[in-house]
């Protein structure tokens, strides 16, 4: 998977690189406005994450060039603009997802593995865990015939675990997953740790969930050979 | 009342004013000219009298047993009357009523005192000057109607004169209306030869340029800030989160770091909120969804209930009557509820009760949330929607922006928020919606 960072704060981009590299993506990355259109032209990419606000460039006008240029790559808006408008204006455009600063690592990295499950369809939409049938299309969880009933706070949250198995999340990246869309209620991060103990409740009815594992002080872990 | 109304009232009542003036004045002022003119008529009859009695002597009127003598013209209208007196006066000229054939007259009766033949006599002449009254009451009369008929065509002239003259002030004012916020005002100037208005009219489009301009500078501001607050908070969040995951750290390095995380979250709460409250400030906000006021509160109930059984909260909902509100912007209503929701269950105390209820009533729509927790005093009721005022949540994750964001949503949404409170009892927090709109 080859992906195009466009950012101008090297930094960021540093960081962004090294952690998508671990990912196992081929990562290649342009500083300007430019310099990030001459390579749309050129090399063939599955992923642009285009930063709007760059120096010497309309970004949405790169969204629109990515467009024509390299059609097969998958677009994510990363934006510290935080207005609407442009959310709007870039998804109209063709882009695949959006992303406000700051954002966590994870969080991008489970987004462009949504991208990648649409766009190249679903080999098995029905994920076997520990004995539980969890959909990822149509958002359910069953064991065997019977049908969990989880809310969407719950299912968001064994759906992340999930996404990033065998990792530790911390409490912090959980919750702004879940609250993404609203990350201006005044939330605190213990709704995290409720809801958890109602998921491993809701399924602990039919088997055991020692498999969510509760790392001391830092958050959880879906354990998943 | 409108200046178009006013100004015509005005003239009216100054129209209505000269005529009834004219109205009072005029017959007296007619009167007094036809007596001057009849006095100087009997005047030069008494001349002529007073000749005559000089060349043909008195026995040309009045015998020497005769004591008065009297002589009316036909029709009454003059008479002249002469008889013996004791003593003598001044010519006076006076007004009196005569009986004349069961008829009251009134007369104009010239006094004149002689000596003849060492005999006294008074000479009185008269003339009715009852066609006075007559002609003043006539007169009268068709000036009423006359004036009356010019009352009424000046008035509708006047109207329809000034519905011209202040029209292009109509549509300033109709421009001014329509301008709801300064962003959506109208430039195109209003044709109008009253150099008044044109003045007023580009004075109001100068004012709502710079309005618009210092709105634009503002919306740069915001964004700027934005930009450059939370690309290094970005840089902080991503260069943590790689530590992290290395894995190469020790716990206590560990700990630290999910520690700064959590500091960084919150510095990252506080920016957004800002923004957010500063772009609803300036309608940055999109406004064009409608929902409904009962679905959205069971929403943000569903999405709290997991927090009740911490302090093993009750919660009562009566959300019966309903209200579609429309256009607003959901997103920021379900925020709005969610505040003040959460707030209710924040601030309550263990096994509090919780009341959220809808009441719709013919003029408005309220919203009630009331809960049982630790109330907010007095003096500090007026503040709590300042940002960063905090009063009472020693140990709470809050940064004091929640009621500020809740205040700048309704603001927003042109809603009340008013708030009840007994510390340590409780408070109840109402939005008020209006309906009749």
């Amino acid at each position: 998977m080859n992906v195009l960072i466009v950012e101008d704060e090297k930094s960021l981009t540093k960081e962004v690189q090294a952690f998508l590299k671990k990912e196992g993506y081929v990562c290649d990355v342009a500083y300007t406005g430019k310099e990030a259109s001459e390579k749309i032209y050129v090399n063939p990419y599955d992923f642009l994450l285009l930063d709007l606000g760059l120096p010497d460039y309309e970004g949405l006008d790169l969204v629109k060039e990515a467009k024509e240029a390299n059609q097969e790559a998958s677009i994510i808006i990363l934006t510290a603009r935080g207005s609407t408008d442009d959310k709007i204006k870039g998804l109209d455009l063709g882009a695949d997802d959006y992303l406000a600063k700051p954002f966590s690592l994870l969080e991008l990295s489970s987004r462009m593995q949504a991208i990648i499950r649409r766009k190249h369809g679903l080999k098995k939409s029905i994920t076997e865990l520990h004995g539980f049938q969890v959909d990822l299309t149509n958002r359910s969880v069953a064991f065997k015939t019977n049908v969990i009933s989880l809310t969407k706070k719950e299912f968001d949250i064994l759906q992340y675990l999930l996404i990033n198995k065998n990792r530790v999340i911390t409490r912090m990246q959980l919750t702004e997953h879940i609250w993404d869309n609203a990350l201006e209620v005044d939330y605190d991060s213990n709704y995290v740790d409720v809801h958890i103990k109602n998921l491993r409740k809701k399924l602990g009815q039919y088997k055991e969930v020692d498999w969510i594992e509760t790392v001391r002080g830092i958050g959880y872990r879906l354990n998943l050979l | 009342m409108k200046l178009y109304y006013k100004i015509t009232l005005i003239n009216a009542l100054t129209r209505i004013l000269i005529v009834a003036a004219f109205l009072i004045f005029t017959p007296s002022l007619i009167y007094k000219a036809a007596v001057g003119h009849t006095d100087d008529r009997l005047k030069n009859m008494k001349g002529q009298i007073v000749q005559k009695i000089d060349t043909k002597g008195i026995g040309e009127f009045l015998q020497e047993e005769d004591s008065t003598f009297a002589d009316y013209t036909i029709l009454k209208e003059k008479f002249i009357s002469i008889e013996k007196v004791d003593s003598l006066g001044k010519d006076t000229f006076v007004t009196s009523q005569r009986d004349i054939e069961s008829e009251i007259l009134e007369f104009r009766i010239l006094k004149h005192w002689f000596t003849y033949h060492n005999t006294k006599y008074l000479l009185e002449i008269g003339e009715s000057i009852q066609y006075v009254r007559d002609l003043n009451s006539i007169l009268r009369e068709i000036a009423l109607y006359l004036l009356i008929i010019f009352i009424t065509v000046t008035v509708v002239i006047d109207l329809s004169f000034m519905q011209n003259l202040l029209n292009p002030l109509r549509k300033i004012e109709s421009k001014l209306l329509a301008t709801k916020h300064p962003e959506k005002f109208d430039f195109r100037h209003i044709h109008t030869t009253t150099t008044d208005f044109k003045y007023l009219d580009q004075t109001i489009s100068e004012m709502m340029r710079k309005i618009q301009n210092a709105f634009h500078i503002e919306k740069e501001f915001i964004a700027n800030v934005s930009h450059e607050l939370l690309t290094p908070i970005s840089i902080l969040q991503t260069r943590l989160e790689n530590m992290l995951e290395e894995g190469t750290l020790n716990e206590e390095a560990e700990q630290k770091i999910i520690e700064s995380q959590r500091t960084l979250g919150r510095l990252k709460q506080i920016i957004r909120s800002l923004l957010l409250i500063s772009q609803i400030e300036n309608n940055q906000t999109p406004k064009e969804d409608s929902a409904s006021v009962a679905e959205l509160l069971k929403e943000v109930i569903d999405e709290l209930e997991v927090r009740f059984p911490e302090k093993n909260i009750s919660l009562e909902a009566n959300l019966t009557d309903d209200y579609t509100l429309s256009p607003c912007n959901r997103s920021l209503l379900f925020t709005m509820f969610f505040n003040l929701i959460n707030n209710a269950i924040k601030y309550n105390k263990q096994d509090g009760k919780i009341i959220v209820s809808t009441v719709r009533d013919r003029r408005q729509f309220e919203v009630r949330i009331q809960d049982t927790g630790k109330g907010i005093a007095t003096e500090n009721l007026q503040s709590i929607f300042y940002r960063f005022k905090k009063f009472n949540s020693a140990g709470e994750e809050s940064y004091g922006l929640g009621l500020p964001m809740v205040k700048t949503i309704a603001d927003f949404h042109g809603m009340e928020i008013k708030v009840d409170s007994i510390l340590g009892q409780g408070s109840v927090f109402t939005v008020v919606i209006k309906t009749d709109e």
